[in-house]
């Protein structure tokens, strides 16, 4: 029977279950991400504080409109004397709002500097830091779901920063400028206006907790159905080829479904804030308008018409902010909840680092040792039991066994893809996790399984790993590769843009374009992973070909089935199950009695015969 | 944007219901300053004190009825965003759906990822908020202006003018906005396209050391995307405080003016409060426009693009009289078939005659880039020839219907794509009604079953994206178990066994044997033990049959077949004198575990 390892793929079997009920709820208090998202305005301080200066400036003027209105009322127009005074104050106003208005202009520029900045700084952030994450992260993570922070939760921090931020500073202080002026005006009519206030304040915090939670659950249906709608895209060819666009329909809608319903859900929760808002400004207006004409009784003309109108104004322009605010408070949930999908993916740690100060790698002539490794993806089961080996440098290794044996576990190993659980690997020497992991990397080269091809000209596919090379030192080593001749006839030759994952070449020649990348980078050491078995004759003899100028003088670590390359290896590593069960050379592995080596070679030749 | 609105249609109930309580909600906006009026004019000037409670009564009345509209306004507009959003989400999933392979030839899933995510929130949030909150404001400006109208008929000439004069200078600054938003949009998606190829090829990324490389490449693309977005900005709010300043000073105006009235008795000073309220509403309104225009310039280059991809061509559909086919024989005839790729020059398929009984198999052999994936695609028309044609028992493909054409014909592909369900869920993908035993006796003949019991949920294992955590020949197994089980009366394995081990693949070849009997079966291979077990043999060359026949008469023939399975001695050569010594055991005991 086949024993498989348990790759990290598998290990979470819940990850992307569809239409999984329970959604789990994040725990980090609401104020501490924004705190968090805040200290990214931090190298903007200076740029702030113009912002804030501006800003306070100009709500200030908004505000004495209505103080201003009620001067010219009370003081001009009731009085029935229209003088020079008069058209001074009105002069005075549209100054005013002059300068309000070249205020709001110099601060909205200046806001969506601070904020494209920081978006920047965000975006590059949020890359950097998932480029550098190790493979573990990759296999779990789908690409959909990682594409989704950096497009949707970005773009609605983007919202939050571009937009909301300025009005809910506008608001905020436009509402304490507001207070402070009603209560110059007169302190005891304020009071009576404010009455209702508490109210709304106590609405609002009893609907809150319920309306984060729901934005929640919104977000982790949304991160559900654009992976679902991913995966459809890159595999629209499967569905339909296997009919199953009835099927897959019917997920969507219910992926759909699910969503729309957990979004009506706390919309519906938190439309009921309009309404409170509404009533508790006409109350306020109400209670406003009863004591001012009890005013009237009591003191005789206390409540002048002015007061009234500058009142109403106020009541006005301090709930209209309330109800926008509202509006702001849905935002400002759902930017908490992207800031903490965004904070959750940056506190995501590498698994696989470079040591403090560690040195960059020296050029090595590529003599790998493996001292004992033991090996385990989940911690449970052992992938690589206390392997030994010594590969000499300048030598073509062959990594022989099963489906799940460890033979690509070894060779991720060697590139420290993962760290071994135990033991330790050395390159001339160096234990690899003492040195720079970019100064190891320089100097392997991989030719994988699927070889991936960029969006980008070929040119620069070609040069990937040493984007300097000239276009000669391209042609030279697709020359070697063995796949200048088809490159040429290219329509625009190097120049060609590739299509996504270059789906316009086959993959012999995607094979032979990752041939022509490794022998670029010239490394000393090479992994190759099956890289030889998707073609058909004769592109594969153009690929030994050119795999046998790639692998002269290097170290070479060769996982493949083809016997044609294993026999030239100078060291064959037999492995089963995690462990090495045989190693020597062909001729001295393929006349042992009973060898695994010698049965697998006798399969190959009856299968190749 | 006409169209746009066409996705409002099959809504109309909901979109009436809110224009209704649109017009509730501004109109009953304009009861408070009347009640102001009449408080400063008959209470306060006149000192009628008794008026009092009942004008702050109507007050509160009119606030609870607005506070009732206002509850419905907020959650009915959520409601017609989503319901719009689910038709236009659902148009789009059905055109990709429906879309042939060449769209996807040229297209990138992080392109059509942002149409249908971003692309349609945007659109959103255009139909239930910009659009029914600006209808809202321009009704509360028009509202306004007709309280005002009502108020005084003098002063509404102050007031009509500069309404208008913003009006216009508005809708030049919108202009605007929306072509430079357009160009964002577009850098958006050309960011999103370098992400998503950095994170699918993160493992190249790393093995070359190339992290900066691609920060680089990234930065470059966002540095470009703030810069248009400061420009977009710094367009509209250098010149927006323009439109904000007319009804500011139309409020001034009013008071000069409405003062002299006043005094000369022409005007109650109640009216004026009043006039100066409304105006001041009409700023309010004013101000919330300009800034939902901002957002509505993103949306419209959005809806531009969803519409571009629901325009999409589908070139390849039932056509409208369909033949319906229950089950074929599987006789496949291509006649005088010639094919070429739109984006390529020169024909991958020149002229290619070809008859496969019913029940028999062919092995298409060929270089890299012969067409023989090409070959088999246009069997279960996922393009159509450019000339002549390809028929199944009879029938040119493009006259039956395309689900059941498909239904017949199971296909492995190159590389085993697998979706994030379960495997047994991706074994079943073609028929998602199969038992456990059949999903298991499919497994078994694709030995896969073995690898899959000791996956720690069995056949309950989830996959992740693409198959990962399952190596390339554990999904090249899946896939065959998953055409397998749809038990198709033609079989088409496209070099499916390319990253199996040797020893998997002699026993796959054993069971590919059995299920082959009485199935017509193209084969694309490579290792001479597969083809051979064909009953005829094709070569392509550079999209022509060069040779066909058995294996024995190729062979004879001298040709190109015997060459190529020469160069494929010549790799293997030398010791396997010593191999063929030994007298080989029987296949069936090579089994290791």
């Amino acid at each position: 029977m086949l024993r498989t390892i348990r790759k990290p793929g598998v290990t979470t079997p819940q990850q992307n279950k569809p239409n999984e009920k329970k959604v789990e709820l994040s725990t980090t208090p609401a104020r501490q991400v924004l705190a968090r998202l805040f200290t990214y305005l931090s190298p903007y301080r200076r740029r702030m504080l113009l912002t804030i200066v501006t800003y306070m400036m100009c709500v200030t003027i908004a505000q004495f409109y209505p103080f201003i209105d009620r001067i010219l009322i009370d003081q001009y127009i009731a009085l029935k004397v229209i003088d020079q005074g008069f058209y001074l104050v009105i002069v005075v106003a549209v100054v005013l709002h002059v300068i309000n208005m070249i205020g709001f202009g110099v601060r909205s520029v200046s806001i969506t500097h601070i904020s494209q900045d920081l978006l920047f700084d965000l975006r590059s952030q949020l890359f950097r830091h998932v480029e550098h994450l190790s493979f573990n992260f990759h296999e779990l993570w789908p690409v959909g779901k990682t594409m989704s922070r950096f497009l949707s939760d970005v773009s609605t921090l983007n919202d939050f920063l571009t937009n909301q931020i300025a009005t809910v500073f506008h608001d905020a202080t436009s509402a304490v400028i507001i207070v402070i002026l009603m209560f110059i005006i007169d302190p005891g009519m304020a009071l009576v206006a404010l009455v209702t206030l508490p109210i709304l304040v106590i609405a609002a915090a009893v609907l809150r907790p319920r309306i984060h939670a729901g934005w929640e659950v919104v977000r982790e249906y949304n991160t559900r159905f654009n992976i679902f709608l991913a995966e459809n895209i890159s595999g629209m060819r499967v569905i339909q080829a296997f009919v199953r666009e009835m099927t897959n329909y019917n997920q969507f809608r219910q992926s759909n479904d699910t969503l729309v319903r957990s979004w009506l859900d706390v919309t519906n929760i938190s439309a009921r804030l309009g309404p409170i808002v509404e009533i508790t400004r006409a109350a306020g207006l109400a209670a406003v308008l009863y004591v001012a004409s009890n005013q009237i009784g009591l003191t005789n003309h206390s409540l002048t018409v002015g007061t009234l109108v500058a009142f109403t104004s106020y009541i006005n322009a301090l709930w209209g902010p309330i109800s926008t605010f509202t509006n702001v408070y849905l935002v400002l949930q759902a930017t908490i909840a992207s800031a903490e999908k965004i904070f959750e993916l940056l506190d995501t740690p590498p698994k696989v680092v470079d040591a403090p100060n560690a040195p960059a790698l020296p050029k090595v002539t590529g003599e790998i040792t493996l001292d004992h490794v033991t090996f385990t993806y989940d911690g449970t089961r052992n992938v690589l039991h206390d392997i030994s080996l010594n590969f000499e440098a300048g030598h073509l290794v062959a990594l022989v066994g099963q489906t799940g044996s460890g033979k690509t576990t070894i060779a991720s190993l060697i590139n420290r893809f993962y760290d071994v659980t135990g033991g330790r690997i050395l390159i001339d020497g160096h234990d690899i996790r003492s040195i720079s992991l970019k100064s190891l990397h320089s100097q392997i080269a991989v030719v994988m399984q699927e070889p991936f091809i960029f969006t980008d000209t070929l040119m620069n596919n070609i040069r990937y790993g040493r984007p300097d090379a000239t276009l000669a030192d391209v042609i030279a080593a697709a020359k070697m590769a063995n796949c200048h001749d088809f490159l040429v006839k290219l329509p625009e030759g190097y120049e060609t843009l590739a299509h996504e994952r270059g789906s316009q070449f086959s993959g012999g020649q995607k094979q032979l374009i990752s041939i022509a990348r490794a022998i670029l980078a010239d490394t000393p050491i090479l992994v190759l992973d099956e890289a030889t078995s998707a073609v058909d004759t004769q592109t594969e003899m153009l690929i030994q070909e050119a795999l046998e100028r790639l692998m002269k003088g290097r170290t070479a670590i060769v996982i493949a089935h083809r016997l044609s390359t294993i026999r030239k290896a100078s060291q064959i590593v037999v492995l089963k199950e995690g462990k090495i069960v045989e190693i020597g050379n062909h001729e001295s592995l393929v006349n042992r009695p009973g060898g695994y080596y010698a049965r697998l070679c006798r399969a190959q030749m009856v299968g190749e015969h | 944007m006409r169209r746009l609105l066409g996705f409002l249609r099959p809504h109309w109930l909901l979109v009436l219901w809110l224009g209704v309580l649109n017009l509730a909600l501004a109109g009953l906006m304009t009861v408070a300053p009347m009640v102001t009026k009449a408080i400063v004019d008959d209470v306060i000037t006149a000192r009628q004190i008794a008026l009092l409670p009942g004008y702050i009564a109507l007050l509160f009345g009119v606030a609870l009825i607005r506070a009732i509209a206002q509850y419905f306004y907020g959650r009915d507009r959520e409601l017609l965003g989503q319901v719009v959003i689910t038709d236009i989400r659902t148009a789009l999933y059905k055109k990709l759906l429906a879309l042939q392979y060449s769209f996807y030839d040229n297209e990138q899933t992080g392109r059509l990822m942002s149409r249908i995510t971003s692309d349609v929130e945007s659109t959103r949030v255009f139909l239930a908020f910009i659009l029914i909150d600006a209808a809202l404001q321009v009704t509360v400006i028009f509202v306004m202006l007709f309280a005002l109208i009502t108020l005084d008929a003098a002063m509404a000439v102050i007031a009509v003018v500069p309404t208008l004069l913003s009006g216009i200078t508005l809708y030049v600054l919108y202009q605007r906005w929306r072509s430079i938003n357009r160009n964002i949009q577009e850098q958006n998606a050309v960011a999103s396209g370098v992400l998503q190829d950095s994170l699918s090829g993160i493992k190249v990324v790393k093995s070359f050391a190339q992290e900066e490389q691609e920060q680089g490449k990234y930065e470059k693309a966002v540095k470009e995307l703030r810069r248009l977005n400061i420009l977009a900005n710094f367009r509209w709010y250098t010149r927006y405080p323009f439109i904000n300043t007319v009804p500011r000073l139309m409020q001034l105006t009013l008071i000069a003016i409405g003062g002299y009235q006043v005094i000369s008795g022409g005007i109650s000073i109640g009216t004026l409060v009043a006039s100066i309220s409304y105006t001041g509403l009409m700023l309010g309104a004013a101000n919330a426009l300009g800034t939902q225009l901002t957002a509505l310039g993103q949306t419209s280059t959005a809806a531009v693009r969803i519409f571009e991809m629901l325009d999409e061509p589908v070139r390849i559909k039932s056509s409208e009289h369909a033949i319906r086919l229950n089950e074929v024989k599987g006789e496949v005839l291509y006649q005088n078939v010639g094919f070429k790729y739109m984006t390529a020059k020169a024909h991958t398929l020149k002229d290619i005659n070809l008859h496969i009984p019913a029940g028999t198999s062919l092995a298409v052999v060929g270089a890299t880039g012969a067409g023989k994936t090409t070959l088999v695609h246009l069997l279960g028309r996922f393009y159509d020839p450019t000339s002549g044609s390809v028929m199944v028992d009879g029938h040119d493909v493009r006259t039956v219907d395309l689900d059941d054409l498909r239904r017949q014909i199971g296909i492995v592909a190159q590389d085993g794509l697998l979706f994030s369900a379960s495997i047994g869920d991706n074994i079943a993908l073609g028929r998602p009604d199969a038992t456990q035993e059949e999903i298991e006796r499919a497994a078994n003949l694709a030995q896969a079953h073995a690898f899959i019991i000791a996956l720690p949920d069995g056949y309950k294992t989830m996959i992740g994206e693409r198959g990962i955590g399952l190596s390339g020949g554990q999904r090249q197994r899946v896939a065959i178990a998953r055409a397998i089980l749809l038990n198709p009366k033609i079989l088409i394995l496209d070099d499916s066994m390319s990253a199996v081990d040797a020893e998997t693949e002699r026993l796959l070849q054993d069971a590919i044997g059995s299920v082959m009997q009485g199935r017509t079966t193209i084969l694309i291979a490579h290792r001479m033990s597969t083809v051979q077990k064909a009953d005829r043999i094709i070569v392509l060359r550079e999209g022509e049959i060069v040779e066909q026949g058995t294996h024995e008469e190729l062979l004879r023939s001298g040709g190109y077949y015997q060459h190529v399975l020469e160069l494929q001695r010549m790799t293997a050569s030398e010791s396997m004198e010593d191999v063929l010594n030994r007298a080989p055991e029987p296949v069936n005991t090579l089994r290791v575990d």
